[in-house]
């Protein structure tokens, strides 16, 4: 019963910490990529994450278009050779700054997290 | 394009409430999606059918990742949220001040406000004009109950002798423009609701609550009169006024659909049964559960006629939204 418990937690855990995330991990692709599209962005976050990150395109396109919205990034439609369109998306200055405040945020909770998960010394280490 | 995907996009677009070119954006970068993976399914091995139901699959339900799309295009900042909420505390000063018996000030106040929403109706539709157009409608709707004795007299003169009616002219000026403001109260209301249902709730919101007001102020003796006792009620139109403008800024403001229908159908059907019960003294418990029931059929209608003119347009083979 505890164990189907904690299942049941992780899988609500997790998705609230991918929702939080979601638009950090977009923005630094869209950088490090200079131009890309939303198909791309979904299949190279499950590759880099090895498979843990799943998203859904649900989740991806939306969030695509809120920084949009916010003037974090800018999308074009380019037609493709085959006379398809595709939209790709650039990061903008104010996409920049945001996405370092973001990792500067991720990087000071991730190294927070781990100094509280870190063991308490015993007390005959601290005599 | 395979059936079940235009099916999956058709249904997509119709949970979607923005201005038609983001819904042509959203959908066509969901054709892409779809273009794109369902040639990947069928790289896999997968047959046209199967990778097209996989890949709707994949991107869930249609209703849902609408509402998402929906959110992402909410309004940012306070400044619409503002703009939306100034027509009720314009109308509200107006009660504070005990000027709304004032004829420049009034007329000051509702040319302001007939003028922007105009203006805004003309460029763009933005989601905070909707409060504006709500007064410039009741102004119009005012005008033809204003009208309604001119016209009676007309008729009544018409069919029978000795009652001597007003000036041709006057009544054929009467006339058109009674004509002209129910045609344009009838395009504007079909507009919006064809639009989003819920701007035309937000639009109407006042209304109830003004209506109200009107008639016990005719009670009171007409606007003409003069008495103390028209002015009973600034107090509580001011503080209505001021709460509807609330209202319309969170409707505004916030993205998520269920807060903004609730908060606006909620205000409204509380303010018009505060208003009804305070007009009608002896209103008991039924009577203000019927009131109720009755102006929440009122916030409601909007989405009655917007299914209405849906069901139409499909029997007659018209592409909806």
């Amino acid at each position: 019963m505890k164990s189907v418990n904690m299942r049941k937690n992780l899988a609500r855990y997790v998705p609230d910490l991918v929702r939080g995330n979601i638009e950090c991990l977009l923005l630094f692709l869209i950088k490090e990529n200079h131009e890309t599209y939303g198909y791309d962005l979904m299949r190279e976050i499950e590759k880099r994450s090895e498979g843990y990150f799943q998203l859904k395109e649900g989740t991806i396109y939306p969030a695509l278009h809120r920084l949009e919205n916010d003037g974090l990034v800018s999308g074009e439609w380019r037609e493709l050779p085959g006379g398809q369109l595709r939209r790709y998306y650039t990061i903008t200055q104010q996409g920049e700054q945001a996405l370092r405040e973001k990792m500067a945020a991720w990087e000071g909770f991730t190294a927070a997290v781990g100094l509280v998960f870190r063991p308490r010394p015993l007390e005959s280490d601290v005599a | 394009m395979l059936p079940d995907i235009r099916e999956y996009l058709d249904e997509v677009r119709s949970h979607l409430y923005l201005d038609s070119a983001a819904e042509r954006q959203i959908i066509q970068e969901l054709e892409t999606y779809f273009e794109q993976k369902t040639a990947d399914l069928r790289d896999f091995g997968l047959s046209a059918d199967e990778a097209a139901r996989v890949a709707i699959r994949c991107c869930g339900r249609p209703r849902i990742i609408a509402q998402r799309m929906q959110e992402a295009y909410g309004t940012r900042g306070w400044g619409a949220a503002l703009l939306a909420c100034l027509p009720h505390l314009l109308v509200a000063g107006l009660f504070a001040s005990h000027q709304w018996r004032h004829p420049l000030i009034t007329t000051l106040i509702f040319t302001c406000v007939g003028g922007v929403a105009f203006y805004a109706w003309l460029h763009g539709r933005s989601r905070w004009v909707y409060p504006w157009l709500g007064y410039m409608l009741l102004l119009l709707i005012v005008g033809l109950y204003a009208s309604y004795p001119v016209l009676e007299t007309a008729a009544l003169s018409l069919f029978y002798d000795g009652v001597s009616g007003p000036s041709v002219w006057l009544v054929l000026g009467v006339a058109s423009a009674c004509a002209l403001s129910i045609w344009f109260i009838t395009h504007v209301t079909l507009s919006v609701v064809t639009r989003d249902w819920s701007l035309a709730s937000l639009m109407f919101l006042p209304l109830p609550f003004v209506a109200s007001w009107l008639y016990s102020v005719e009670q009171a003796g007409g606007l003409a009169s003069g008495g103390a006792s028209l002015y009973l009620w600034d107090t509580r139109m001011c503080i209505v006024l001021v709460i509807f403008g609330l209202t319309s800024a969170v409707f505004v403001h916030f993205r998520e659909r269920a807060l903004k229908i609730g908060a606006l159908i909620a205000v409204g059907v509380v303010a018009g049964t505060m208003a009804c019960r305070n007009v009608w003294d002896g209103l008991g418990l039924v009577g203000v559960a019927v009131t109720s029931l009755l102006l929440l059929f009122f916030m409601l209608s909007p989405a009655v006629l917007e299914s209405r003119i849906d069901h139409s347009r499909q029997r007659r083979g018209i592409a909806t939204r």
